[in-house]
C-alpha cells in the first residue's frame, strides 16, 4: 500500500469559519491561524500546522465538520460569529486588543500592528514615568503582543521585575528580549528603572537575527 | 484495562509486520539509529496558550472526563472521545508537536511511559482520526473494535514504532520530521494524514506538570511575557532545568512554527547525542 503526497489547497476555494486558537482579553492582540472550509464540500475542514504562501495552504490537517465542533467544545478553536467569509492571498487574520477581527494584506496587518505597538510602547513609558507600574506593564505587554521584535517593552518588564525584587523574573524578561548585546539590555533597565542616564535603545535592537531566529530559538540559558 | 491484551496485541501485530515485510521488500536490519530514536523520541502535548496556562495552574494536564467531573458536568455522549472510550485519558503523541494548536506546547522525557505502564496505552495511530478521516478495515464493526485490537502496552509499543521507523519510512528519521511513510504496512489504515502513522499515548486522568519527565516548554515569547502564569511556568521551568524554547510571533503566515520549533529540538537532542548512528 503506497502513501499519497501530502494535499495543497488553493485559498480561492475555501472560506474561513474560525480561527485555530481560544484567547482570554489580557492576551490580545494576537496574529491567529484560520479554520478553513472547503467551499465545494462544507465537511472538509482544514486545520493547522499548515503555511499559506500566498494563494495556497499546505501541510493542512482535513477533519470532518462534526470534529471541528468538537474541538471548539473542547476549547480549542473559535468559530466566526459572523458566518464564514471568503479566504484571500496573502492575508493574514488578526485580532485588536479590543477583540475586534482583521482580515487584511499582510504587509497592511504588519504595518498596523506595528504603529499600535509603538503607540502602546509609548504610553508604556509615560506611565513609568508617572509611577502606575501596573498599567506600565499592561501597556508594556500590549506592545509585545503587538510587535515582539523590540526589546524596549521587555526592558520596561524587566525594570518593573526589578522593582518588585524579583529578580529571576528579571532575568526571565532578558531571556525573552534576546538583547544582541545583554550587557546593553542590563543598561537599558537601568534607565527604566530610572536609575541610570537614558541610553540609545538602537544600541540593544536586534537588527541581526537570523532566519532561525524567526522560526525558533533554542536558549542558550539553558 | 488489560496489559496483557495489551501485549498479546503487540506481539501480534509485530509479527504481522515482520511477516508484511518479510513477503514484499525484505524485513530491513535492525538499525541502531531506528532502535535510538524509537526509544528515545519525546512525548509531546500541543495546546492553546488558554489551556497551557490553565493546565499549569492547575499543575497538571487532565483529562476531558476529569474536568468534566471537576465541573460538575457529564461530556455529551456524542463526543469522539466517549464513544471511542478514551474520554478519561490525556492524549500524547510520541513525536513531535503535530495537531492541531500551534500555540504553546509540553514535551515529557519517555520516562513518563514507565510510571504508567498498568494503566496507560499507545496504538500506532491517533485514535481521533478513526472518526472518519482515517478509514480502517470492514472486518471491524466500529473505530472502537479496531482500537481495542490496536492498543498497545507502555512503554513496549515503542519496539513496533522501531519496526516501522526501520521497515515503512524511507529513513528513521522521517517519522519525526513528518515524512510521510514509502510504505503504509499492514494495519489496513487508509486516507487521513500523519495522524495515521504517528504514535498515540494514552495516559488515564491527568499528568503533572511539576515532575521529572518535564523535559521542555514551548510557547510564543510575546505569551510568556504576558501571561503571569506562563512567565512563572517559565521562571519555574528555568530553575529546575526545563528547556524554554521561544516562538516569533506568525508574522509571515507560517503556523508550523511550533511544530518545526519541535522538529529542530529533536534533531539538537537526539540526533546527535547518544544515538548511535
Amino acid at each position: 500500500m503506497k502513501e499519497l503526497m501530502s494535499k495543497v489547497w488553493k485559498l480561492a476555494e475555501l472560506d474561513i469559519i474560525g480561527y485555530a486558537d481560544v484567547r482570554e482579553r489580557t492576551l490580545l492582540p494576537a496574529i491567529v491561524p484560520p479554520v478553513f472550509q472547503l467551499r465545494i464540500d462544507r465537511d472538509v475542514v482544514l486545520l493547522p500546522p499548515y503555511k499559506l504562501d500566498r494563494d495556497v495552504v499546505a501541510g493542512a490537517t482535513s477533519v470532518s465538520l462534526m470534529e471541528a465542533e468538537q474541538l471548539k467544545e473542547a476549547g480549542k478553536l473559535t468559530f466566526l460569529s459572523g458566518g464564514a467569509m471568503k479566504a484571500a492571498d496573502s492575508c493574514q487574520l488578526w485580532l485588536h486588543r479590543d477583540g475586534r477581527m482583521h482580515y487584511q494584506p499582510i504587509h497592511e496587518a504588519k504595518r498596523t500592528m506595528e504603529q499600535l505597538g509603538r503607540d502602546a510602547m509609548k504610553r508604556a513609558i509615560e506611565e513609568l514615568k508617572d509611577g502606575r507600574i501596573d498599567q506600565a506593564e499592561v501597556a508594556a505587554s500590549e506592545a509585545i503582543l503587538y510587535n515582539d521584535s523590540p526589546v524596549e517593552p521587555y526592558a520596561i518588564k524587566a525594570a518593573i521585575r526589578r522593582r518588585q525584587g524579583n529578580l529571576a523574573g528579571e532575568q526571565l524578561m532578558a531571556e525573552l528580549a534576546r538583547p544582541v548585546d545583554p550587557a546593553a539590555f542590563a543598561i537599558l533597565v537601568d534607565h527604566y528603572s530610572g536609575n541610570a542616564t537614558p541610553v540609545q535603545p538602537a544600541l540593544v535592537r536586534p537588527d541581526n537575527r537570523s532566519v532561525m531566529d524567526h522560526i525558533a530559538s533554542i536558549p542558550v540559558y539553558a | 484495562m488489560s496489559r496483557t491484551r495489551w501485549e498479546s496485541n503487540l506481539n501480534s501485530h509485530c509479527q504481522r509486520l515482520n511477516d508484511y515485510m518479510t513477503g514484499s521488500t525484505g524485513l530491513a536490519p535492525m538499525s541502531d539509529r531506528a532502535t535510538g530514536l524509537s526509544k528515545r523520541i519525546y512525548l509531546s502535548h500541543a495546546t492553546t496558550v488558554s489551556g497551557f496556562s490553565k493546565s499549569w495552574q492547575g499543575g497538571a494536564l487532565i483529562s476531558a472526563a476529569a474536568l468534566a467531573r471537576k465541573m460538575n458536568t457529564t461530556l455529551p455522549s456524542d463526543r469522539l472521545e466517549v464513544r471511542l472510550g478514551t474520554a478519561d485519558n490525556v492524549f500524547l503523541f510520541a513525536a513531535p508537536f503535530r495537531y492541531p494548536d500551534t500555540s504553546c506546547g509540553f514535551l515529557f522525557a519517555p520516562t513518563l511511559e514507565e510510571e504508567r505502564t498498568v494503566d496507560g496505552a499507545a496504538s500506532p495511530f491517533d485514535s481521533g482520526g478513526l472518526d472518519r478521516n482515517i478509514t480502517f478495515p470492514k472486518e471491524y464493526a466500529t473505530a472502537p473494535d479496531f482500537l481495542y485490537q490496536h492498543e498497545f502496552p507502555l512503554p513496549e509499543h515503542r519496539n513496533y514504532l522501531r519496526l516501522s521507523m526501520e521497515n515503512l519510512f524511507s529513513r528513521p528519521e522521517h517519522y519525526i520530521e513528518g515524512v510521510p511513510p514509502k510504505d503504509a504496512g499492514c494495519l489496513g489504515l487508509a486516507g487521513g494524514d500523519s495522524r495515521r502513522w504517528t504514535h498515540e499515548v494514552r495516559v488515564p486522568d491527568r499528568i503533572l506538570l511539576r515532575g521529572s519527565h518535564l523535559q521542555a516548554v514551548f510557547a510564543p515569547r510575546s505569551l510568556v511575557s504576558a501571561d503571569p502564569q506562563l512567565e512563572e511556568m517559565f521562571t519555574w521551568c528555568r530553575d529546575s532545568g526545563v528547556e524554554r524554547i521561544y516562538l516569533d510571533a506568525p508574522v509571515d503566515g507560517d503556523f508550523e512554527k511550533l511544530k518545526a520549533a519541535c522538529v529542530t529540538y529533536i534533531q539538537a537532542t537526539l540526533y546527535n547525542e547518544g544515538i548511535n548512528v
